[in-house]
């Protein structure tokens, strides 16, 4: 039973440290994922009767990373990750 | 729009600004909160500012949302204190290049309390764990503005 416990901590130590990179990705990044979560949810939405569009941002699709904010993981390489990746919050602002 | 006075300050506020600070979740709205400039009357009106957009050809949505570049912006005057004060020290940043202005992560958790809805409460505790805070800094914010009880209600 230890040895299920050990590995249960060790996964949710593990996704902790994967949300802990996330927050520390550069803006322009985030910004990216937040249009790739829209247009996941839309989806869903629109099958629900609610009328949602996903951004269209030209400028965060580009390849260049001019990124703003000062610390970058490094280890984080969003067009290498799935959207489901992102882990989105039921928020709907 | 800033230079050209038709608002004195702006910063963008609500989902955005918090994913600044935190990883990225869903939202749909850019809620950029301005410092209205007063009317001769005294009123704040955003009209000024929405004829100043669509002079630009932006054009005005449902939900009084802006489209801009493809982003359905809501603009929000500066309501009370906490958010004259949250624009006055909004952070200066870098996006593509192009200089934006965020709130800080404090004013952030301040507004939340503020506001004080179930997402609010989420807000408040994604920003606690992620956001690197001040908390001299969160602490005098939430005491000029009598939110200690709300902080202490929801975070012990």
């Amino acid at each position: 039973m230890d040895g299920v416990n050990v590995e249960i901590d060790r996964i949710f130590a593990a996704k902790e440290q994967r949300r802990q990179a996330l927050a520390r990705l550069p803006f322009p990044e985030k910004v990216r994922a937040v249009i790739e979560l829209q247009k996941m949810a839309a989806t869903i939405l629109r099958a629900r009767g609610k009328m949602v569009r996903s951004w269209n941002v030209s400028a965060t699709n580009e390849e260049s990373p001019r990124a703003s904010t000062p610390t970058n993981p490094g280890q984080i390489d969003l067009k290498e990750r799935k959207v489901s990746d992102f882990g989105a919050s039921p928020t709907k602002k | 729009m800033e230079r050209d006075g038709v608002f004195a300050r702006y910063a963008v506020g609500g989902a955005m600004a918090a994913i600044f600070y935190v990883e990225p979740f869903l939202t749909f709205d850019l809620d950029v909160f301005v410092v209205l400039p007063q009317t001769s009357g005294g009123l704040l009106t955003l009209a000024p500012l929405y004829d100043a957009l669509r002079f630009r050809g932006y054009s005005e949505q449902e939900n009084e949302c802006i489209m801009i570049e493809g982003v359905p912006v809501q603009f929000l005057p500066a309501y009370n204190s906490l958010i004259e004060e949250a624009l006055k020290e909004a952070q200066e940043i870098m996006y593509e290049d192009v200089p934006a202005r965020v709130l800080r992560a404090e004013h952030l958790v301040a507004i939340s309390l503020q506001t004080g809805r179930t997402k609010d409460r989420e807000r408040v505790r994604i920003l606690r764990e992620q956001a690197k805070l001040d908390q001299n800094f969160l602490a005098d914010v939430l005491k000029r503005h009598q939110l200690e009880d709300k902080w202490k209600l929801w975070t012990e």
